[in-house]
């Protein structure tokens, strides 16, 4: 009888408790959105590299090494000798090691200097490889493999040339345009900094730079008849052409697979104390955590103003509801003569706040199943999140549960009104 | 059936409103309480509905004292034995005729076993005797009602399930002439038909006639008097 009244009594306000309704359900749904994107965010975050045990570079902290290594963001202060890698690779440990090379850029877009090592084990997300959406992996100097956006972005095709600028940044002031790279390949997307990424070989950047000293080219002084393949150096410095360049004399840092994890803690302490020079290793997982620990502020941040909105979507129900009261003293009224208990009168009140959040919370949560189906692959394509439509985990059950019992306690004001104003105004309301 | 001795109420200490040394109402029988509006009619209704409680004195309904009754008691005995009829707004807005008579019974387990086997043909036909075109109004929500329609509805709610009494507190004064005959004459068939005693509240001595007894509140209560 009373969930008959509650009924009756919503449907006949429908338009006031319809825009409630709204409020509850853009809150709910702003809500579960936030969350949605915070999971994917850090689950997106966490697959940006994986199956690397170490990754060693010169000495700094560990979270600047993550940052300019794994997410391209940043400089290293210093590169580490060839002759360091050449050792670490050959450490009985190490299972295969990844030579790396930053510091140059294509507009605005990172150029990576590695060897094949870095396509056959670097692993991203669960284990997964890189693969070649188009083309073939570089082979020799000149030859570059785009990254999935820098390919989409610029428009960038198999065959194309590319201009690669010495330093970062969008304007190529210095530019090496006297050594264009020509594109041989194209990466799948992988939604991490690998596809904002041109990647070439050690010896291409090795040969890009031969001619160039502390960032400023110097002119070149043909030597007899060698043409391309015999070049002076500034300082009188010679280096033997082709064979020099595949022999770069530093790179930025390593990424080190073990045959046995449980070795790296060892072998961590072991690099950082390596005599030769000043290196810094760290193991990704951990790092990473400490780098989330500052950006999870943010999330926490951003949860925390969604609640903030459930509760005052909340609070707008209440003041709806209190709002009624006294327009329905007579209604309370007549169910008191009828033999209404008060306690009923407050149920009612009850009854209406926990069907408004139950409609809402619902009425939010299709508009987020709604949402996700529309904008996934949006998302998906421009910043790698990779949302699930029409799924609903254990914590977003969790989530809703909590709005729910939220409405029901934004619903004991009006009731405890509606039950305080009945018993005063008994059978006869004097108006 | 209902009786009342020494009574007293106030809502102010030192300021009696009530003061009745006795007023009886006997099974099916018909009460006129006479009364202008502000001598203490509204504030008796709900002392003898169980709502208020007195100061000192005994309400005995059906054999109950309703001062040694829990709110709670009071409310079952209102909701089982007693029908209201109020001078205007007796009805939910949004339900129809129909669904406001079947109210009563929705209170009251009592009422709903006592309509019979089925409450919602009970309730057509107790709207039919009531003069009421049930397929014209079926369905439509009872702020669509005329006042006169409303009213009758209002005592259909108070009528079915048979309750002990009926009040009624100036329920023809929203209506004109021609209507406050009709309804009145259906009202006093259908308490006939119950076997409902009917305490009728009115200001309108021109009703008076038509009643088993006749009570002047202002005159039979002393603290007025004095």
């Amino acid at each position: 009888m009373l969930l008959k009244i509650t009924r009756a009594s919503l449907w006949n306000r429908r338009f006031a408790v319809a825009l409630t309704l709204f409020t509850v359900a853009i809150s709910v749904a702003l809500l579960l959105a936030v969350e949605r994107l915070r999971v994917e965010t850090r689950r997106s975050f966490a697959s940006t590299i994986s199956g690397t045990d170490l990754i060693v570079g010169a000495r700094t902290g560990p979270v600047q090494l993550l940052l300019y290594s794994v997410f391209r963001i940043g400089d290293a202060s210093n590169n580490i000798r060839y002759s360091s890698f050449q050792e670490l690779a050959a450490l009985p440990q190490v299972a295969w090691a990844i030579p790396i090379s930053l510091g140059d850029s294509h507009r605005g877009y990172r150029v990576l200097g590695t060897t094949s090592t870095y396509f056959e084990h670097f692993r991203y997300a669960d284990q997964r490889g890189l693969k070649l959406a188009r083309g073939a992996e570089f082979a020799g100097i000149g030859e570059a493999v785009l990254g999935a956006e820098v390919a989409a972005r610029l428009g960038y095709e198999i065959g194309d040339a590319v201009v690669i600028a010495h330093g970062i940044g969008n304007r190529d002031i210095m530019v090496h345009d006297d050594q264009p790279f020509r594109v041989v390949g194209i990466l799948e997307r992988t939604g991490t900094p690998v596809d904002r990424t041109l990647h070439v070989s050690l010896q291409s950047i090795e040969a890009m730079h031969a001619d160039w000293q502390h960032g400023v080219r110097i002119p070149r002084r043909p030597t007899a008849g060698d043409g391309d393949a015999s070049r002076e150096v500034g300082h009188d410095v010679h280096v033997a052409p082709a064979t020099a360049a595949a022999a770069p004399q530093t790179i930025t840092a390593v990424f080190l697979g073990l045959k046995n994890r449980a070795a790296a803690f060892a072998l961590q302490r072991q690099i950082n104390e390596y005599s030769g020079e000043p290196l810094l290793a760290i193991m990704p997982a951990m790092t990473m955590a400490q780098l989330w620990s500052l950006v999870g502020v943010a999330e926490s941040a951003l949860l925390l103003v969604a609640w903030c909105v459930v509760v005052a979507g909340l609070l707008g129900m209440t003041t709806a509801l209190v709002s009624t009261l006294s327009e329905r003293r007579r209604e309370m009224a007549i169910l008191r003569a009828i033999g209404a208990r008060p306690w009923q009168i407050a149920a009612l009140l009850m009854l209406e706040s926990a069907l408004i959040t139950l409609l809402g919370t619902a009425l939010g949560v299709s508009l987020v199943q709604l949402g996700v189906l529309l904008l996934a692959p949006s998302l998906s394509g421009q910043f790698g999140l990779h949302l699930q439509p029409l799924t609903f985990t254990l914590r977003e059950l969790g989530l809703v549960l909590a709005v729910l019992v939220g409405g029901q306690i934004a619903g004991i004001l009006p009731a405890l009104l509606a039950y305080r104003r009945s018993l005063a105004d008994g059978l006869t309301i004097r108006i | 059936m209902l009786s009342i001795e020494d009574l007293r109420f106030s809502w102010q200490p030192g300021k009696p409103l009530l003061d009745l040394p006795s007023l009886s109402l006997g099974a099916g029988e018909s009460l006129f309480l006479r009364g202008p509006s502000g001598s203490g009619k509204s504030t008796l209704l709900n002392l003898v509905g169980g709502v208020l409680s007195a100061q000192s004195g005994s309400i005995r309904l059906l054999g109950h004292a309703l001062e040694t009754l829990k709110p709670r008691q009071r409310d079952r005995l209102r909701a089982d034995h007693i029908g209201f009829v109020f001078q205007q707004f007796n009805l939910l807005p949004y339900f129809d005729a129909i669904d406001n008579v079947l109210l009563s019974c929705g209170f009251s387990p009592r009422r709903a076993e006592r309509a019979g086997a089925d409450p919602r043909a009970q309730a057509r036909m107790l709207l039919e005797r009531m003069q009421m075109d049930v397929d014209e109004v079926a369905g439509r929500p009872a702020a669509e009602l005329s006042v006169g329609q409303q009213q009758r509805v209002a005592a259909a709610r108070a009528l079915i399930g048979a309750p002990e009494l009926v009040i009624a507190d100036e329920p023809t004064s929203a209506l004109d002439a021609d209507t406050r005959d009709d309804f009145l004459a259906l009202l006093f068939d259908e308490c006939r038909r119950a076997g409902a005693a009917l305490l009728f509240v009115s200001h309108d001595r021109s009703l008076e006639s038509r009643f088993d007894r006749s009570v002047d509140l202002i005159e039979i209560n002393r603290a007025r008097a004095t």
